[in-house]
């Protein structure tokens, strides 16, 4: 989470951070069950990708540079993508702080 | 009432928490769902354990919205859900859905109508565990279309 610096004037020697005002573009991205498990990873953060407007951009954007991606979430139309824990269609418009999850169809019960 | 938890549950408990918490009812539904030994019948491998993973935050979001949902569309007294996550043995208790009504018809409907939302919408996977191997549980075509009956059955 990226904070603000500024010097306050009565102290100037020390920097104080304003918690409050968050200037953080960073994507949060889960993969669970099966995904987890090809992908190697239950979690990643990245800064919003220039270009990238919705959940088949951010696809896109990963599946370029990482085959397992590719071959695991990109060309398997079964996985399921939730944005802020609620399930989405894949041209689901994404915004900065934004909550990405790849995963199977639920077996739960 | 929903709980996601690695604990076993009881179902003594669980049935006087909902007469207690609906007052004058006429009806109490309350489903298990146990670990069973073989995942199909006629299997070769016998299943040794389950391991249940769940996206925590959404999973409670879920059985929330699912609670609502049941409540909207059935006059319900009360209603719980319990699911456990983790590593589970075969013969274990897995998942509870309990209704309470003045009318069975209520109870017994919205208690399908939960397990049926449940099983294709909850975000939980099951692993299972053989002597031979351990693989991902396929979602079933069956539960999609159990889903299926409750979007065109509006009553």
């Amino acid at each position: 989470m990226a904070r603000a610096a500024i010097i306050n004037a009565s102290k100037p020697d020390r920097f104080e951070f304003i918690a409050s005002r968050d200037f953080s573009t960073m994507l949060t991205i889960h993969y669970f069950a099966s995904i987890r498990e090809s992908l190697k990873k239950a979690q990643e953060q990245l800064e919003l990708p220039v270009g990238v407007q919705s959940v088949s951009d951010l696809i896109r954007h990963l599946g370029a540079s990482d085959a397992q991606f590719q071959a695991t979430i990109a060309n398997d139309k079964q996985v399921l993508v939730a944005v802020n824990q609620t399930v989405v269609s894949r041209d689901c418009t994404l915004s900065a702080n934004d909550e990405v999850a790849f995963f199977p169809p639920m077996t739960g019960g | 009432m929903i709980s996601v938890q690695t604990e076993d549950f009881d179902i003594g408990t669980e049935y006087a928490a909902l007469r207690n918490a609906a007052g004058d009812a006429g009806a109490i539904v309350l489903f298990t769902g146990l670990v069973r030994e073989l995942y199909e019948s006629g299997a070769s491998e016998k299943i040794q354990s389950l391991t249940l993973e769940h996206y925590p935050g959404m999973t409670e979001k879920n059985l929330a919205e699912i609670l609502a949902q049941a409540n909207a569309r059935w006059s319900l007294l009360a209603a719980r859900i319990i699911h456990r996550v983790g590593e589970l043995q075969s013969g274990e208790q897995i998942v509870l859905v309990g209704t309470a009504s003045s009318h069975r018809h209520h109870a017994f409907e919205a208690a399908q109508f939960m397990m049926d939302y449940l099983k294709s919408n909850a975000p939980f996977w099951k692993k299972q565990q053989t002597s031979a191997a351990s693989h991902w549980v396929e979602s079933r075509d069956t539960d999609a279309a159990a889903l299926e009956r409750w979007q065109t059955n509006e009553n």
